[in-house]
């Protein structure tokens, strides 16, 4: 249980730190194109065990998200999009229960459940937090068509983070 | 009773849910208002402080040029009250406007940090919203102009003074209450040019240079006096030039002004852009 605990723990707090020194640092954009936010952290709330108890969920993800929220500067905007994600993950993962349920599964990763599968809850995942985010970080619904570009662009360059992490810390 | 609480102990991360969503949205909300400005305070409140340490010691050697000028324009601000004596018993220290009703509001202050080197020039004043200054105040000098207030920190300001390339000061020919804009070129910090004068208006060399009333600086302030005043060929406006009263590279003492009609003007504006 402690090894476990440590290594959430472990990418919890490198996630976090590539996210505000690295991610934030990296701006893709060409001239009036500014609409790419890189997002990897919130893979710290996918990949909690399977098990994990629902307030957990919600309250790490507020945590998480108020911590990012100090380094980008922006108070509340990262933990009300975080603290959401981690509110969706029981339902999204009951819906995505394959055949078997999840008895044999500790986390719900690429090497357990299949690339497939983990495609599927990784952009339902991430789709969900980046529109709560970035329409929370505009902060009016007049922008939506903004929004909904921001979170269309941001995602493709997101999940491809997210499949490279995969690919190097879970192979298989 | 034990449903009651099974239910609560079921559906608590609903309810945490609400709670912490609540408290993120409350924040956004005052970062929108306030958040922001208050990072920036914190961070100008140390750097306004470093710069007006060092400021301190600059200002020795100008000591005798800054008491001359403040005694020709305390001379000079005593014979105007003297005026407004007979003419009312009301002293302010502010500028009335034709129908007797205060404007302008004005703040002594000193300038921490200035610079005038650049393209985009900016200058702190240790004035601040604590001091009753308004965002977007305009900031002048006896002899000139200097800028506007851009950021508010607690006890200091930045100013984005009038050689910036963001500059654009209406301002009039005094002789003939001709309208440009004044804007800098970005080479000299004393020469400026007025954009928008049309080459049928009467304009010499010679002629003082004075902000307009549509500008948010008080109609009238000096400005400077035209140097240089052409017509290229086939242009439909004039070339002016402008040398500046004051020297932006000595401006110590300045007043920073607080419009009181702005608010009022400003959404009248807007109303008229909305179509």
């Amino acid at each position: 249980m402690n090894s476990i605990g440590f290594r959430h723990g472990l990418r919890l707090v490198f996630l976090f730190f590539f996210q505000v020194l690295v991610l934030k640092q990296v701006h893709l954009n060409w001239g009036d194109f500014n609409y790419i936010s890189i997002i990897l952290y919130p893979l710290w709330i996918l990949l909690l065990p399977v098990q994990t108890a629902r307030w957990i969920l919600v309250a790490g993800g507020f945590l998480a998200g108020l911590g990012v929220d100090w380094f980008y500067d922006s108070p509340g905007v990262h933990a009300s999009a975080a603290t959401f994600t981690g509110f969706l993950r029981p339902f999204i993962l009951s819906y995505l229960e394959p055949r078997g349920g999840y008895n044999r599964v500790p986390i719900p990763s690429k090497a357990h459940l299949g690339l497939n599968w983990f495609v599927t809850y990784a952009s339902i995942m991430l789709i969900g937090y980046l529109f709560i985010y970035i329409s929370m970080e505009v902060f009016t619904p007049a922008l939506l068509g903004t929004i909904l570009v921001k979170t269309l662009f941001s995602f493709i360059i997101s999940i491809l983070m997210v499949l490279l992490y995969m690919f190097i810390f879970d192979p298989k | 009773m034990q449903n009651l609480f099974a239910f609560f102990y079921r559906y608590a991360f609903v309810f945490l849910f609400l709670i912490l969503e609540f408290v993120s949205i409350r924040l956004i909300v005052s970062r929108n208002e306030n958040q922001r400005t208050i990072f920036l305070n914190s961070s100008n409140l140390i750097v306004g402080t470093l710069y007006e340490r060092m400021d301190a010691v600059r200002k020795y050697f100008g000591l005798r040029q800054d008491n001359a000028a403040l005694a020709e324009e305390n001379s000079r601000l005593k014979n105007q009250l003297a005026n407004l004596m007979n003419a009312s018993p009301l002293i302010t220290d502010s500028i009335t406007d034709t129908v007797y009703r205060q404007r302008f509001v004005m703040h002594a202050a000193q300038v921490v940090n200035n610079s005038i080197e650049r393209r985009n020039n900016v200058m702190t004043i240790n004035k601040g919203a604590r001091d009753g200054i308004d965002k977007y105040a305009t900031v002048v000098e006896p002899t000139g102009i200097v800028g506007f207030v851009t950021h508010l920190g607690i006890r200091y300001a930045t100013v984005m003074s009038i050689l910036n390339s963001n500059s654009r000061v209406s301002a009039m020919v005094k002789r003939t209450s001709t309208r440009g804009n004044l804007v800098w070129p970005g080479n000299s910090p004393l020469i400026m040019n007025v954009e928008a004068i049309p080459k049928h208006a009467d304009v010499r060399v010679g002629d003082t240079i004075v902000t307009s009333s549509f500008s948010h600086f008080p109609a009238g302030h000096p400005v400077g006096e035209i140097t240089k005043a052409t017509i290229e060929p086939g242009e439909n406006f004039y070339l002016i030039e402008v040398r500046l009263f004051n020297d932006l590279a000595r401006t110590n003492h300045v007043y920073v002004v607080n419009d009181l009609h702005k608010s009022e003007l400003d959404s009248l504006n807007q109303f008229n852009t909305q179509k």
